[in-house]
């Protein structure tokens, strides 16, 4: 599995202004329904989903990076959006840091092992400190997606 | 005075959803509360099972078999504590 497999790369957002985590959230899912990911009538529901998730525990795990994610019967396959923030998002993250990169995850409940894979890539690549500086840097969607591919082809 | 050796144990995933973040994040709890160095092994990916960006790096997924190795003064009970953790159903807490 490929980041670029399963990142939607038009929910892409290069530089999230937003002043809160829930407001995060929200940009990042309505990112996905703009590019035809999800439908207008889930958007709202899978927005509670995630942020019902965060109750249980934040899914800011430190070093600046946060997965928020839900399982949605809406979606037959794992999707993802990425949003990065040059001023940081309060995200409650395990180390009391701000978060600099979001990867937003939803996936079929049915199918855990997509979840798993998709946590699996994304988080093999943020264990990278170059991947991260990197990410940070970009400054437009294509940026990003381009530093996708290169990481998915191992040229990080 | 007991000699710190290197302890391990095999487990197998059982959650029927696997390892996701809401079980990792129990055992690297469980993991920090110990002075010995701990790894999680499947197959070649061999993780510090004290940091949660490395435990979500496995996959694990039920069904599959992971390796523990301790080593440290407390590396006995640690295997022992994660092998029941891991190797438990995670009822105790909600899944999404």
């Amino acid at each position: 599995m490929k980041l670029c497999d399963f990142v939607v790369s038009t929910s892409i957002i290069p530089e999230l202004r937003v002043g809160s985590k829930e407001e995060a959230i929200r940009a990042m899912v309505s990112g996905l329904r703009v590019a035809g990911s999800i439908s207008a009538d889930d958007e709202a529901g899978i927005v509670a989903a995630i942020l019902k998730r965060e109750e249980l525990g934040s899914t800011g795990i430190g070093r600046g990076v946060a997965v928020p994610h839900t399982k949605h019967p809406s979606v037959d396959k794992l999707i993802a959006a990425i949003a990065l923030s040059s001023d940081g998002v309060d995200f409650a993250s395990l180390d009391g840091e701000p978060v600099y990169i979001m990867f937003l995850l939803v996936s079929p409940p049915d199918r855990p092992g997509d979840h798993l894979r998709g946590l699996e890539n994304i988080s093999r690549h943020l264990r990278n400190d170059n991947f991260c500086k990197f990410l940070r840097q970009s400054k437009s969607r294509e940026a990003v997606w381009d530093l996708l591919k290169e990481a998915d082809n191992n040229e990080i | 005075m007991v000699a710190a050796g290197i302890h391990r144990a095999m487990v197998t995933v059982r959650n029927s959803k696997g390892l996701h973040m809401r079980p990792l994040e129990l055992i690297a709890k469980k993991a920090l509360s110990f002075r010995s160095q701990i790894f999680v092994t499947r197959g070649n990916t061999r993780v510090d099972a004290k940091s949660l960006l490395h435990l979500l790096t496995l996959g694990a997924e039920p069904g599959m078999q992971l390796e523990i190795d301790a080593t440290g003064e407390d590396a006995s009970e640690a295997v022992e504590q994660l092998v029941v953790l891991i190797g438990s159903e995670f009822e105790s807490i909600d899944h999404t």
